[in-house]
């Protein structure tokens, strides 16, 4: 097994190069540089010229490509060209803000959608099942920007229950964020005070939501297939013959036989949401990764898009590999070569 | 599992709860002792339709659109970071407030200046001090001007204002030399008479930073990584608040009342106003809407009715001072005929333009790149309007005969105050030009990705494109848009970047506004501008368009607020009900 983990490790360093090459020469390949973007209506031509120069851009591409990553291979990442802040201080800043919300919104998909799609199974055609079959088709289809701006307009534009914006009340409460900045973390077991962690609690709600729908109705109908096909399962039918309660059945022998499809699907959705959830955060002005990168990508700021993706392709590739790890504790017949 | 199941809905149940129970002391809920109708102010203090009694303390949320980019104050260009360094430095001359053209004291109470222009001699405040306990006084201030004289290299990629008003670094610069008469007084004398000077002087990043700060971060050495850790960590000056050292980049920007301010009778009457970045204008609407934020900037044109018929909200607009136009680049035909630029002008329906795209009194019809606003505007000396008659005509005298065809440059993926939908605005344009015999073909490239850079070369003929102004004079404006002539403007290279946009291909203009910059006399000066724009006005070097200002959306609880054309806005007015 660490001989597996190892390997997949050490995969990392050619994916990354790979990444970093494909990534430099794309950036260049688009029009304009960041220059056009901090410049704006100043960009006359002696401006956009000594900028260019500050930033390195004036050099070849090639040497532009060598310095950036003699600065990786050394742990710097580089600065933003727009906000000058350092691209490790920004990740780090942002990415406990990403985990934060994706771990809402799984928490909602598992919670919600693991019972959803055992129930729908076991009440297979019944109106139930067609009602959570139907219910998860509108979660996989309804675009994440749509129930975005559904849910601000509703809940808070309309009935003022919920906060639209940020992580927390900026005039209420004020976190010291040298620490961790998980927020939930921070108020519920550093400064201990439960107004602030509602008050956190209300701000991830409607970000949660519209994230997690999509996973949601995705592990749901996953969750039902996978329990049908191992409900038909000769072990199932013989677990019944012996006796054994239905919830010990469902215990011992289906829901750990479903969750290896469902891991998987949990396992990918987790990846993709870390890697930046980019309209949910775009949308609820949430300070994390996707927020970050897509401000980046319009500034054409070039150190974050590239950092940002070799960090978050590395978080990637080591998610899977959890989830790989987590067959052999599912599944104890697989082996790792 | 059922059991599972009810401690789930109890949970759920507890938060929604919570939820519910919270909005009792929500900003909306509160507000709801606010003036019942919508309301809006143009130009004018916002305090004027509050209460009359200022409180103090209270926290204010500002959703503005980005986070800050620099607080190094002579590096910063963008609106966001010049609005937060207006609160937390100070320069040594300011304008009143709302004002984009009346100097008042700042950091220097008062100023001589000598016959020929070139000396410029301070009297400064005392007993001020840096928030970091250290002294302003002419040493202070000689450092200060020492290093805009002498940006070190490193971070003249980052600088805009100082090359633009001080024109080059070390023996280049117009500072020729600054020099500390005593701790109350310094003198600075120019290398050639700058008529704008003092003004130029109000903008933010010419403000006293302390040296101590600057020095104890090594931001004076001259590296991006030390200028940085300067503005990130202790940002030091002396205004009316200060740094909170609370900076989340993404998610907020905190200062707080400077307890030891100078100015006692201008002290803040907010304890706390927290910068919250929210990049897009319709999530900054929703947020104001939902109380998630007190005020937000660059409201829309198509939000203001949104705004002003809200009843917890009051709409704030400010004066015009950006201006969109059409520029006709005469190094590139058919724009070197004056017949063509003459035949767009006439063919444009500014008010149609407006009356579509700017609803709600957002924008006015230009007639001039300089604003009425402004002493050189002259109405005797503006652009022909709208009349398709002598739009054919004109292009029936040109060079170029119908169907003439044309290249139109539009920008993608932008709004600006005075350009709110590009591709809109460039159809409207298209039609009323198709209309009198040109025949377009659209041209469009990202704002981002080198729209401004390649119209500032000179790539395009027609172009849309616009201005907003720094403070209210030519030289920031035509100044710009015509300062190389065609002559120089076919010898563009990397090492000789010129401003060719415009290559007007009339030396008397180029030499006109250089006599117009360097006249110190005001009426003098102010008459120069208005030959220059004359003739400017009859080259039809331009199309000017519309004359826009932004409008700020807030809370009825927020009182206070005094607009400003040039978005110099100080906060310390500013309470909270």
């Amino acid at each position: 097994m660490l001989k597996f983990i190892v390997r997949r490790l050490l995969l990392l360093i050619p994916i990354l190069l790979g990444l970093s090459l494909l990534m430099v020469v794309f950036l260049h390949m688009l029009p304009g540089d960041p220059c056009g973007a901090i410049l704006g209506e100043h960009s006359t031509p002696a401006n956009i010229a000594r900028c260019q120069h500050g930033l390195g851009l004036d050099k070849p591409l090639y040497q532009q490509y060598l310095d950036y990553m003699a600065g990786v291979i050394h742990g710097d990442f580089g600065v933003s060209a727009t906000n000058k802040v350092s691209v490790t201080t920004s990740f780090l800043t942002r990415f406990p803000a990403t985990i934060e919300l994706t771990v809402a919104a799984m928490f909602l998909a598992i919670g919600i959608g693991i019972p959803l799609g055992v129930a729908a199974a076991k009440r297979q055609y019944s109106l139930f099942d067609n009602f959570a079959t139907v219910a998860s088709l509108i979660g996989i289809s309804i675009p994440i920007f749509f129930l975005g701006l559904l849910l601000q307009y509703v809940f808070g534009v309309w009935l003022h229950w919920l906060p639209t914006a940020g992580r927390y009340d900026l005039g209420t409460f004020s976190y010291d964020h040298a620490g961790t900045n998980f927020l939930l973390w921070e108020s519920l077991v550093i400064n201990r005070n439960p107004a602030e962690f509602l008050d956190v609690v209300r701000h991830l709600i409607l970000p949660a939501v519209a994230l997690g729908t999509i996973p949601l109705a995705v592990v749901a109908r996953i969750t039902r297939s996978a329990v049908l096909e191992v409900l038909s399962e000769d072990y199932v039918r013989t677990a019944r013959a012996k006796g054994l309660t239905s919830k010990r059945i469902d215990d011992r022998h289906v829901l750990r036989n479903a969750m290896l499809p469902i891991s998987t699907v949990i396992g990918l959705q987790t990846g993709l949401l870390l890697g930046g959830a980019v309209l949910t955060e775009q949308i609820f002005s949430w300070g994390g990764v996707g927020n970050w990168l897509f401000q980046a990508a319009v500034d054409k700021d070039f150190a974050v898009i590239q950092s940002g993706a070799l960090i978050l392709a590395s978080i990637f590739v080591v998610v899977n590999l959890i989830v790989d790890v987590g067959y052999a504790y599912l599944n104890p017949r697989i082996r790792y070569q | 599992m059922k059991h599972r199941l009810r401690a789930l809905l109890a949970v759920a149940a507890l938060v929604f709860a919570a939820c519910g129970g919270s909005t009792a002391t929500s900003p909306i809920a509160t507000s709801a002792t606010a003036p019942t109708t919508g309301g809006t102010a143009s130009g004018t203090p916002a305090a004027a339709s509050g209460t009359p009694v200022a409180t103090n303390g209270g926290t204010w949320v500002f959703g503005s659109a980005t986070d800050p980019t620099t607080l190094d104050a002579i590096l910063m260009q963008d609106g966001e970071s010049i609005r937060i360094a207006q609160q937390i430095y100070e320069t040594l001359v300011k304008l009143a407030p709302g004002s984009a053209s009346t100097l008042v004291p700042g950091l220097a109470k008062s100023w001589d200046a000598s016959a020929d222009g070139l000396t410029y001699t301070f009297h400064l405040q005392t007993g001020v001090k840096f928030t970091d306990g250290t002294d302003f006084n002419a040493d202070a201030a000689v450092y200060n001007v020492n290093r805009w004289k002498n940006l070190p290299e490193a971070l003249q990629g980052d600088d805009y204002y100082d090359i633009t008003v001080f024109a080059g670094y070390g023996d280049s610069s117009l500072i020729k030399s600054v020099t500390k008469v005593d701790d109350a007084t310094f003198q600075m004398v120019l290398t050639t008479p700058k008529a704008d000077f003092l003004t130029a002087m109000t903008l933010a990043p010419f403000s006293m930073q302390s040296p101590t700060a600057l020095k104890a971060h090594n931001a004076d050495k001259g590296s991006k990584d030390t200028s940085n850790d300067y503005w990130q960590k202790a940002p030091t000056g002396t205004g009316p608040f200060m740094f909170a050292g609370d900076f989340v980049s993404g998610d907020h920007y905190t200062i707080v009342k400077n307890p030891n301010y100078w100015d006692t009778a201008n002290a803040a009457h907010l304890d706390k106003v927290i910068f919250k970045p929210i990049a897009d204008s319709a999530q900054r609407l929703t947020a104001l809407k939902s109380g998630t934020v007190d005020t937000i900037d660059f409201v829309d044109a198509n939000q203001l009715k949104d705004v002003s018929s809200d009843s917890n909200l009051q709409l704030v607009t400010r004066s015009p001072l950006d201006i969109g136009r059409l520029n006709m680049n005469q190094n590139i035909k058919p724009f070197d005929d004056i017949n063509v630029r003459k035949a767009i002008s006439y063919a444009i329906d500014r008010k149609a333009i407006i009356d579509t795209f700017f609803p709600n009194g957002a924008a006015q019809a230009a007639d001039s790149d300089l604003l009425p606003s402004m002493p050189a505007y002259a109405a005797n000396a503006t652009i022909a309007g709208y009349d398709q008659q002598k739009a054919k005509d004109a292009l029936a005298a040109s060079n170029c005969h119908a169907p003439c065809k044309i290249d139109f440059w539009y920008p993608d993926s932008v709004s600006r105050p005075y350009m709110v939908d590009p591709k809109g605005e460039f159809e409207a344009i298209r039609t009323m030009l198709e209309a009198v015999g040109f025949q377009i073909t659209p041209q469009h490239l990202a704002w981002k990705g080198g729209y401004t850079g390649a119209e500032a070369n000179g790539k395009y003929g027609l172009a849309f494109i616009g201005w907003i102004y720094d403070y209210a004079d030519p030289a920031d404006g035509p100044g710009i848009f015509y300062s190389t002539s065609l002559a120089k403007c076919g010898d563009v290279t990397p090492a000789k970047p010129h401003n060719c946009e415009a290559a007007e291909d009339n030396p008397a203009v180029v030499a006109g506004m250089a006599k117009a910059i360097a006249e110190p006399d005001a009426a003098k000066r102010t008459q120069d501008w208005k030959d220059v724009m004359a003739l400017i006005n009859a080259d039809v070097a331009d199309a000017p368009l519309v004359w826009a200002g932004s409008s700020l959306g807030l809370t009825k609880n927020i009182h206070g607020f005094v607009p400003s054309p040039t978005q110099t806005e100080y906060y310390n007015a500013v309470w909270k009900s």
